[in-house]
């Protein structure tokens, strides 16, 4: 699995696509346009595989007579940026494995026939993320981050000065692992106290990414990483039409020499990130279609990857 | 239904809804989200003090350390006072059992935080100025002051939590709800965003009358208290002489309610710890743990 600024980035530049596309129905363009901060959420979300053909049945059901405050908008935002995610994965699951073999050999023993990749993560991993912060983001100056990100201790902040700034940090990893562990649902009652402490462990969300290990990657990368996570990878070209077609996008011009069906086409023998982009607007096309209700279940299972593993 | 089985299912009418159990549209299952600061600054501050502790079992210690981040969600677990002995007994008897005795610690680091009235999440606003009090105590050491904006504040808060989003890389659906999870997520990013706000104004603006009911009046914080100077030396890694450690944990008459659910932390766990030692009975220890 990628980290949260990879998810982000496919995330967001697949909408860029989506909203560019005539193909794209317009119940998608509204809600990702109104609700992008529920998609990057989504994007951000893991088992969306299980659950996404249900998500858009019933948004697409239910449609015609939402209402305010009964969150279907929200909810088929939220499903589109989720399919993201699994564009995502399925890209550069593979990957990591290829371009860090050693790391995956031990990570593959220690987790006991687990999946490794649940654990902190490798550094292609934490590589990828910093040179997407640079390359879709401008180091922080495209929303939805700030320039201050990934520094250590986020000294530069105009509110940082004086602040004792990692005690802050540690208060908010409480209210995130807090509010968050509520909304998972245990078993009630006085007897079952202890199946909820067998079951808390594992949906409770610790903290395995260690944010700072993005810090000395961005700003003081390793040659020998870059050479090997990324460039021999091919993992990101500017010059690629999808990627060029999405930045130009998102500076405010699309670039009308830049075919949308074409750049799909190069795409799929592209870099590694236009491969993942390409494959997270194929889904949203496959689901633009399904809402429509111009393909069925079977079909968009088929081209949403469902039940495909993402390692082969 | 089985996981897999429904993955591989072909999606029927209203199948999402029906399989999860109807739509909870707008309803959250859950309180807002103030007053999670407060307790994990309690948490916290128990594990600070229970490492200095004479009082706390090296085993004890070894638990806590391992597992911070699960004593401070230990409370939300709802764990019945009287089975702490035989879930502690469980603990200890199973692989990988020191992350269900930190829980069982730290529901009872919960329990102490009983010693604040009104109690947690009783009252919204007075959580707000709760939270804000040790934001501010814990942001600012020896009482420094910030210059800072709240627009400014604000700007740091929702940078702190997308670097905390980063380090827990993807949200984790419910795995037996997943759309009354969604709803309660969706739910919740709102709820965060404007107390994230209301942080940030009340940070750098709070209001007087309100601090003076929620916070001054009631005794809610005592810097000079020296349960919280030892909490706050440890935190902030001034060196601790062992000599220092007892007088601080001390009782003292007119102690902050903060102060006072610190060092009635300190005790559950210490209790807790001497019945895993085995130097109390089972009985004892729930004794222990009912006195107020």
């Amino acid at each position: 699995m990628s980290e949260h600024i990879t998810h982000v980035a496919i995330c967001d530049d697949c909408i860029r696509l989506a909203m560019h596309s005539p193909k794209i129905c317009q119940p998608f363009k509204q809600v990702l346009t109104q609700h992008i901060d529920l998609a990057r959420m989504g994007s951000f979300s893991r088992g969306g595989d299980r659950v996404t053909v249900q998500i858009l049945d019933y948004c697409r059901q239910r449609w015609p007579k939402r209402q305010p405050g009964d969150m279907v908008e929200e909810k088929l935002a939220f499903a589109l940026g989720w399919r993201g995610h699994n564009a995502a994965d399925r890209q550069f699951k593979p990957v990591y494995r290829q371009v860090e073999p050693e790391y995956y050999a031990k990570a593959d023993a220690a987790a006991g026939g687990g999946d490794p990749d649940m654990d902190s993560p490798s550094d292609s991993r934490i590589y990828h993320d910093t040179i997407l912060f640079y390359e879709v983001f401008r180091g922080g100056r495209d929303k939805p981050f700030t320039p201050h990100l990934l520094e250590y201790r986020l000294q530069s902040h105009p509110a940082a000065r004086g602040m004792a700034v990692e005690n802050l940090e540690d208060l908010f990893g409480g209210l995130l692992q807090r509010s968050l562990f509520e909304l998972q649902s245990l078993p009630a009652g006085d007897a079952n106290a202890g199946k909820r402490l067998a079951l808390a462990p594992r949906r409770y969300q610790p903290f395995t990414v260690d944010v700072h290990r993005m810090s000395r990657a961005f700003y003081s990368p390793d040659a020998e990483k870059l050479r090997r996570f990324t460039i021999e990878n091919d993992f990101y070209d500017r010059a690629n039409p999808i990627i060029a077609l999405a930045r130009s996008i998102q500076r405010g011009a699309p670039d009308k020499r830049i075919d949308l069906e074409q750049a799909l086409q190069a795409a799929e023998s592209q870099s590694g990130y236009a491969q993942a982009v390409r494959k997270g607007y194929l889904y949203l096309l496959a689901s633009s279609e399904y809402f429509q209700r111009r393909i069925g279940d079977q079909e968009l299972r088929e081209r949403l990857d469902l039940a495909k593993p993402h390692v082969g | 239904v089985d996981r897999r089985e429904f993955m591989h299912t072909p999606a029927l009418t209203g199948a999402f809804a029906a399989l999860y159990g109807g739509v909870a549209a707008g309803e959250a299952r859950r309180g807002g989200v103030a007053g999670h600061v407060t307790m994990t600054a309690l948490a916290g501050d128990c594990v600070r003090l229970a490492m200095c502790s004479q009082a706390i079992p090296a085993g004890t210690k070894d638990v806590l350390a391992k597992n911070p981040e699960l004593v401070r969600i230990g409370g939300l677990v709802q764990v019945p006072v009287d089975s702490v002995p035989g879930l502690l007994d469980a603990g200890r008897e199973k692989k990988a059992g020191d992350r269900e005795q930190a829980l069982v610690l730290g529901s009872l680091v919960e329990r102490a935080a009983g010693q604040l009235k009104p109690a947690l999440r009783a009252d919204a606003e007075c959580d707000l100025y709760r939270d804000v009090t040790l934001l501010r105590e814990m942001a600012l050491p020896q009482g420094g002051v910030s210059r800072a904006t709240a627009a400014e504040v604000y700007d740091l808060l929702l940078t702190l939590e997308t670097r905390r989003l980063i380090g827990i890389h993807t949200f984790s659906p419910d795995a037996g709800d997943v759309d009354a999870w969604l709803t309660g997520l969706i739910q919740w990013r709102r709820d965060c965003r404007a107390l994230l706000k209301r942080y940030a104004d009340v940070f750098c603006a709070p209001d007087p009358e309100l601090t003076r009911k929620y916070v001054s009046g009631p005794g809610f914080y005592g810097r000079q208290d020296g349960v919280i100077q030892l909490a706050r030396a440890v935190q902030n890694g001034a060196v601790i002489s062992r000599s220092a450690v007892e007088p601080a944990l001390k009782a003292a008459p007119s102690l902050s309610q903060y102060a006072r659910a610190l060092r009635k932390g300190h005790d559950y766990l210490a209790a807790a710890g001497a019945y895993t030692a085995r130097s109390i009975d089972a009985g004892t220890l729930v004794r222990r743990l009912r006195q107020e």
